[in-house]
């Protein structure tokens, strides 16, 4: 890491890349973390206070984004072509699957889950989809209940 | 101390000691194969079910995951170009290599018989050092412990990715994580948005298996590897006996390297299964065969990497401090048994520490025989539809998340952690860095507050003795290191291209 030449050239054709944008929002976390300390309350019990050690973490997060964006060479690297939808779909069953496995049991949550994503990528025929996701969801359900004794969610009024 | 680890091997050598080893083998040895799921991942996936079981069982059986998860990765590194962790990415070099000529199989059970002898080692060395560290760490006080944290994540700041600056970050992004919640001493909410659910803190569990296996799969799905599927057949084949006596000490070699690399807090299995493949290439005679399909550059990096479980519980065990991130996941697990690791261990419950040394012992020999057995169905791993091992991980990674709390809101933690893993390492930040700066802000916390009240606020405490002078001379020597090894680099890269 040569910072002295990167300032250089950095100055000189300068550039708002993405990570540039990650420093300047780690910029404001850092701002906001050492903001929030001035609202923390110190007990009498407690001479440091609760905010002397996030407020010095503010600091550093501050200064070593401001370091990384001054030093990030100018441009941004050709990265290949990402398929964010499938991403999407992944993260948002995710998100599904939290919300409703609680309310509607282990067992019906699980099973469209491990049905939905295999699915969605099409590489696997739909037939074994099934068979996979009904015979995963049971193995799962009683390995880990049963056997292990981990609670799982129940299916409302059934049990 | 004798008597105390014989009776640690009677408890490993029982029948529950012999099968819940096995278990955690076979299960690290499937997780590591599975590129993305890394030893910790395979742990803290494991945690829930410890729960009903004995500290003296539970907490041998993670590491044993630990142990069987570095041997695992080596199953796609050779066959398929893909470590399975990152501590197997130097086993690719000769290791794919070798598997283009046919010769798969010996890499195979070199890796295993090197990993074992490797592993033998770091446990020798763990029960000669443990001891006299936990007694040299009854003489470290609150800003000792605050000092040896900072250089935890000083080392792991520097070797992670290619970007000092952005390692440095992520570490105290995660130092920001662990402040999360109600502060210890006056419970004021800190970071809490209000949100009661926060009141507690973040859970390691989340993290980990957000910031690793969570965003591994949506790496592979917006890759487009998800549809993937390869096949590979291979046999175990063993190589002639004349090669196995000329790679043993190799392999000790590299258990010894690999047992201090694991040792120092922050550094891993990657550190020290590259610094062991280049130590060998160095002393060993003929070298100008690796690379080319070697079996002396599988043995090198498989041995030191395999070495580093034992050598990351030397500073857990001994001072409380995780070596690295599995370390962590173990010392999780300590927490939830009520068990505190440091020097006290040893006073308080002698029976844990060396319990887990005999078993970390036995865990090797177990791995040597069921990694012969098991390296066929193992390999079919590399050869199942990646939509359906992708979806087995993310149960498996919501069930881990769900159970530690019986609540939901851990599974949407993993989740955005998982989208927060996903954008660092497009970024050439380091999720590893991150999930090490949680796991060490409490202990960095406490004894910061701790040291700063025995001084009345002054920060002089830090820089008073012997033993803070070192400490900081290692934090600087371990920030400065990267910046001047590139600079020397450069300067004979220029002077080659002159000459």
């Amino acid at each position: 890491m040569n910072i002295s030449n990167n300032l250089k050239d950095n100055f000189k054709n300068f550039k708002i890349n993405v990570t540039r944008i990650i420093s300047l929002v780690m910029t404001a976390l850092g701002a906001y973390v050492i903001h929030e300390t001035y609202g923390f309350r110190k007990s009498m019990f407690d001479p440091v206070g609760p905010g002397v050690y996030p407020r010095l973490l503010g600091w550093l997060m501050i200064v070593l984004s401001i370091l990384i964006f001054f030093t990030t060479p100018n441009g941004s690297s050709k990265k290949k072509k990402l398929d964010y939808k499938a991403m999407v779909f992944v993260g948002g069953a995710m998100l599904l699957y939290a919300l409703l496995v609680e309310p509607v049991g282990f067992v019906p949550a699980t099973f469209p889950f491990m049905l939905a994503i295999p699915m969605y990528f099409k590489t696997v025929e739909k037939k074994f989809c099934v068979v996979y996701a009904a015979v995963m969801t049971a193995i799962l359900y009683v390995f880990f209940r049963q056997f292990l004794g981990v609670l799982l969610p129940k299916i409302p009024f059934l049990g | 101390m004798l008597h105390l680890f014989f009776n640690g091997l009677m408890n490993a050598l029982s029948f529950k000691g012999l099968l819940y080893v096995t278990i955690g083998v076979v299960w690290g040895i499937f997780g590591g194969a599975m590129p993305g799921i890394s030893g910790s991942v395979a742990m803290a996936l494991l945690l829930p079910l410890t729960f009903g079981l004995e500290p003296i069982y539970a907490l041998p059986m993670l590491c044993a995951v630990y142990v069987g998860a570095e041997y695992g990765g080596s199953i796609p590194a050779i066959l398929i170009k893909t470590p399975g962790t990152g501590a197997n990415a130097a086993t690719v070099i000769d290791g794919y290599e070798l598997h283009r000529q046919g010769r798969g199989g010996e890499a195979l059970f070199t890796s295993l018989f090197s990993g074992t002898i490797g592993g033998i080692v770091s446990v020798i060395l763990l029960v000669i050092f443990a001891v006299p560290l936990a007694s040299f760490g009854l003489k470290f006080g609150p800003s000792q412990y605050t000092l040896l944290g900072i250089l935890g994540l000083c080392i792991i700041g520097s070797i992670s990715g290619n970007n000092q600056l952005k390692g440095m970050l992520s570490a105290v992004l995660g130092l920001w994580l662990a402040v999360v919640g109600a502060d210890p001493i006056s419970a004021e909410p800190r970071y809490t948005f209000g949100y009661y659910k926060l009141i507690s803190g973040i859970n390691l569990i989340p993290l980990i298996v957000g910031m690793f296996a969570i965003s591994e799969v949506f790496r592979q799905a917006t890759e487009g590897e998800v549809g993937s599927r390869l096949k590979e057949k291979v046999n175990v084949k063993f190589p002639k006996l004349k090669k196995l006596l000329e790679l043993t000490p190799i392999a000790v070699v590299s258990g010894v390297i690999g047992t201090f690399v694991g040792a120092l807090p922050g550094a891993g299995g990657s550190i020290a299964s590259w610094l062991c493949y280049s130590q060998a290439k160095q002393w060993c005679k003929n070298t100008e065969t690796f690379g080319q399909g070697d079996l002396r550059g599988v043995a090198a990096p498989e041995a030191g990497n395999n070495s580093v479980p034992a050598g990351s519980l030397i500073p857990l065990l001994a001072l409380g401090v995780p070596g690295s991130n599995s370390a962590a996941v173990l010392m999780a697990s300590f927490s939830i048994f009520g068990i505190g690791p440091g020097p006290m261990l040893f006073v308080e419950r002698p029976e844990v520490p060396y319990t887990i040394m005999a078993c970390m012992l036995i865990a090797q020999f177990v791995m040597f025989f069921v990694g012969l057995i098991i390296i066929k169905p193992a390999v079919i791993i590399t050869s199942i539809d990646k939509s359906l091992l992708c979806t087995a991980i993310l149960i498996f990674a919501s069930i881990g998340a769900f159970s530690v709390s019986n609540d939901p809101f851990a599974i949407l933690l993993a989740v955005i952690f998982g989208i927060v893993g996903f954008f660092m390492k497009k970024y050439d930040y380091s999720p590893a860095a991150t999930v090490l700066g949680f796991v060490l802000g409490e202990i960095i916390e406490g004894n910061f507050r701790r040291s700063l009240s025995i001084s009345r606020g002054s920060f002089d405490i830090f820089f008073t003795g012997g033993l803070n002078m070192m400490l900081m001379f290692m934090i600087v020597a371990s920030l400065l290191f990267p910046v001047v090894s590139g600079r020397l680099a450069k300067r004979r890269a220029a002077a080659a291209k002159n000459s």
